[in-house]
């Protein structure tokens, strides 16, 4: 018991690269060896779930990809998951982005690759309408005439020439906002899809953005939250689909055990050394 | 909603708030002597720009993921500062920003304050950097600039989002001492783990009243001290009479859905 | 308000005439008493940041409304103008390093291999696809043309790989700087570990279903199921606490901007102006 006592001691100043080693263990053998773990929807990610499936067949979806690569690890599992689940009910959608020049694009290779399985195609069924710097104003701009603000998608062609865009004009013909993002950008979209045109918002977070958000679920600004990684795996389990989201939350639940096993272990060290037996260890 | 409703608490609540704040500045500008209680991490600024001093090695000084807002002035405000404590010792300040509106900024606001101390020749226009304007980017750029020259003191201020730790792990691996402040809430936590002192919440925007002890801005944060009271009397009042409020002063109360 | 011009003479006579009334204005604020000057720029710092608040605090629409769109706009060149800006900044400094062979110049040619591989690749797949290679026939769907897939490769293989990795970080970073100080030395330590502890197991299968997962949905002991109590702590206590923080900084916003506007912050401004 003295040596495990020392060691647990000893163990309080342990170089922390042995703890990054076993933090890479830990969410990568998961992943490695295939594990798999149920997942239980929580009330938010099916509040997000229940506004998709209401989505009426006349209006387009608006995807604000405002994210980037840095966050592509969680964002793009979330909407990977939204786009399947809209393909799937055959609704069609355009993408922006607000603040990340990259997000569009990666969306849009998403939704290439997962429209051959649906057949969808580019111009009839979704729209890349591109990067719109410029925050509220220009938001607010883009929802009174989307025509104004993007005389042509992001591969310059003329929103005339786009059979989809005939029917899309301004925020009325939108009926769903679905945010990604793992920035603060909440707030432009409330001001102005929510408080000025009355469209309901769900927004697909990283884990640490996520406890900003429930305050905007509580005064219903928010209808819907796909929280971090674990809220892509609900959605997918939602789908009843074995995705990216289902495959890195086994991971990310190890580590999660992984640093309450450590804490508890340099807290128990912490005593340890203050007792006055420590002293003779 | 598109524009003010007068018929609702918030128009009415935010011109309020402003006179109180106005009335602050009135009062101090009057010569009424207006306190501001002791934040320990303001106090910890000049011993972070001593130590750094001492040790031979440049300050770094983040100015977050600046954009053209509000925090992001206060915090070029504070290295301004910063940048006038370092200059009376001829000690240099690193700047990376991720804005060049505000690299203008920087530059112009450091090279004043090091020519006041008489350091002109100390400042380097290139210790004030553009990085990048990408989040990630930009903090593989700040800590490899903490790598390189060492840095003993790192300050954060602004609005920071997920690399907030990243810069904050680094500098603490390298023993520097650590001082940030930021308005991003979310960070908070982080910066807390990682620094050694943390500005939280208000106290942000009381940092360059303390510094300075302008009449103005001490009386400005006063004034911003007596609309939290008003505000939090007010929140408290209205949940709890909400029950006995007549439906006209709760429509009032309420935003419009 | 501001209909865009559509003849290419006009418009460029237009750009030339802002720039020469731009300089000459700034000529003219540069020939002023220093005094003098921090009036002028005082009076339009005073009407250029009134606008947003008049425009909104007048309860119909009003004589600026029209005008929102072209301040709009005119944020959106601001926006896009800056880029220029940063770009010119990190020539300079990493030219500077290249040109006096300091310690950091390879990392200033990698900066630049990096910047002109993407530039010219870029600017050769957006405009000129065609260049020294060959065109992609319509029918051939799904193939890329050589610059197409040269940007992908470095956009989707290199940029997003490098920004992905450094965001992984965090993973590791997390987990020391929590191991270093989640210490319990006092009784809010407690209290913070307890609930991140709860938290925590509840984001994961492990905690929802294997540690409480056995109590029943409709039994009375259900608030004890981690993710009750998970989502009790988020929505009523810390979303609370957030609030009352995010009033604290509006506030303190709202104070810092009556002061910029009315010129009285002189912290960050430059000689007091």
């Amino acid at each position: 018991m003295d040596d495990f006592a020392r060691w647990l001691v000893r163990f309080q100043d342990i170089d922390r690269r042995y703890i990054y080693l076993a933090v890479a263990a830990a969410l990568t053998l998961p992943i490695v060896l295939q594990l798999r773990m149920p997942q239980i929807p929580t009330p938010p990610t099916q509040a997000a779930f229940k506004a998709v499936e209401n989505v009426p067949d006349e209006k387009v979806v608006l995807i604000a990809a405002d994210f980037d690569t840095g966050t592509v690890g969680e964002n793009g599992p979330q909407l990977r998951a939204v786009l399947e689940h809209l393909m799937r009910r055959k609704k069609k959608f355009v993408i922006l982005s607000l603040i990340a020049p990259q997000g569009v694009t990666i969306a849009e290779l998403y939704a290439r690759t997962i429209g051959e399985k649906h057949g969808y195609k580019y111009g009839r069924d979704y729209v890349n309408l591109g990067y719109l710097p410029g925050g509220a104003p220009t938001l607010e701009r883009m929802g009174r005439s989307v025509w104004e603000t993007f005389p042509t998608d992001t591969k310059r062609i003329p929103l005339s020439e786009l059979p989809m865009m005939r029917q899309v004009r301004s925020a009325q013909d939108i009926s769903l906002v679905a945010i990604f993002t793992g920035s603060g950008v909440l707030p432009a979209y409330v001001q102005t899809f929510w408080a000025q045109f009355k469209v309901p918002l769900i927004e697909g977070c990283t884990g640490i953005i996520v406890p900003e958000l429930f305050p905007y679920m509580e005064a219903k600004q928010l209808v819907g939250i796909l929280p971090g990684l674990k809220g892509a795996a609900e959605y997918e389990a939602l789908l009843q689909q074995n995705g990216l989201g289902m495959r890195g939350m086994v991971a990310q639940s190890v580590a999660h055990a992984l640093v309450i096993i450590l804490i508890l272990l340099g807290n128990l060290g912490m005593w340890l050394s203050r007792r006055p037996s420590a002293q003779r260890l | 909603m598109e524009h003010a409703d007068w018929g609702t608490v918030y128009p009415w609540l935010v011109w309020l708030l402003t006179v109180m704040v106005g009335l602050g500045i009135w009062l101090s500008a009057r010569g009424r002597q207006l306190h501001i209680r002791r934040l320990p991490a303001i106090d910890a600024m000049e011993e972070a720009v001593g130590r750094a001093v001492e040790m031979g090695r440049p300050i770094l000084f983040v100015p977050g993921l600046a954009d053209i807002d509000v925090p992001t002035f206060q915090a070029i405000a504070i290295a301004g500062h910063i940048a006038r404590s370092a200059a009376r010792y001829r000690n240099r300040v690193i700047v990376p920003v991720t804005n060049t509106v505000i690299l203008t900024m920087a530059e112009q606001v450091l090279r004043e304050a090091y020519a006041e101390a008489g350091a002109g020749d100390v400042f380097r226009p290139e210790d004030v950097r553009f990085l990048s304007g990408e989040q990630f980017a930009f903090a593989s750029g700040v800590i490899g600039l903490m790598e390189r020259e060492r840095v003993a003191s790192s300050f954060f201020f602004g609005n920071f989002a997920a690399e907030s730790l990243i810069l904050a792990e680094i500098g603490q691996r390298l023993g520097a001492i650590q001082i940030a402040g930021t308005p991003s809430t979310l960070q908070i936590p982080f910066f807390i783990a990682a620094c050694d002192f943390t500005v939280i919440g208000e106290e942000y925007y009381a940092v360059t009243a303390y510094l300075t002890k302008e009449p103005i801005l001490v009386g400005s944060v006063w004034g911003q001290d007596i609309c939290r009271i008003a505000l939090a009397t007010f929140i408290l009042a209205a949940t709890v009479g909400m029950k006995w409020l007549p439906p006209i002063i709760v429509k009032f109360l309420t935003f419009p859905t | 308000m501001l209909e865009p011009v559509r003849n290419l003479w006009v418009s460029g006579l237009l750009v030339v005439g802002a720039i020469l009334v731009s300089v000459a204005i700034l000529a003219f604020l540069h020939q002023l008493a220093p005094s003098l000057r921090h009036r002028v720029i005082a009076v339009l710092t005073f009407f250029a940041g009134l606008y947003f608040p008049l425009e909104f605090f007048i309860p119909y629409h009003n004589f600026l409304t029209p005008w929102r769109n072209s301040v709009a706009d005119f944020l959106r060149l601001m926006a896009a103008f800056t880029f220029g800006l940063g770009i010119i900044n990190l020539l300079i400094i990493h030219g500077r390093h290249l040109l006096r062979w300091t310690s950091n110049a390879p990392f200033s040619l990698a900066f630049f291999s990096g910047f002109l591989l993407m530039l010219v690749i870029g600017l050769i797949s957006h405009y000129k696809p065609t260049l020294w290679a060959q065109a992609v026939p319509k029918e051939a769907i799904g193939t890329v043309g050589f610059w197409d897939a040269a940007f992908r490769l470095f956009f989707e293989g290199a940029l997003q790989s490098l920004n992905a990795t450094i965001f992984a970080l965090l993973a590791f970073f997390i987990v020391s700087a929590a191991y270093r100080a989640f210490r319990i030395r006092t009784l809010e330590a407690g209290l913070l570990m307890a609930t991140a502890i709860v938290v925590m197991l509840a984001n994961v299968p492990i905690g929802q279903q294997w540690l409480t997962g056995w109590i029943p949905e409709q039994s009375p002991l259900a608030w004890l199921r981690l993710e009750k109590l998970s989502h009790w702590l988020q929505t009523q206590v810390n979303a609370p606490t957030m609030r009352a923080i995010v009033f604290g900084l509006w506030v303190g916003s709202l104070a810092m901007a009556v002061r910029i506007i009315l010129s009285l912050e002189r912290t960050f401004t430059v000689g007091g102006q």
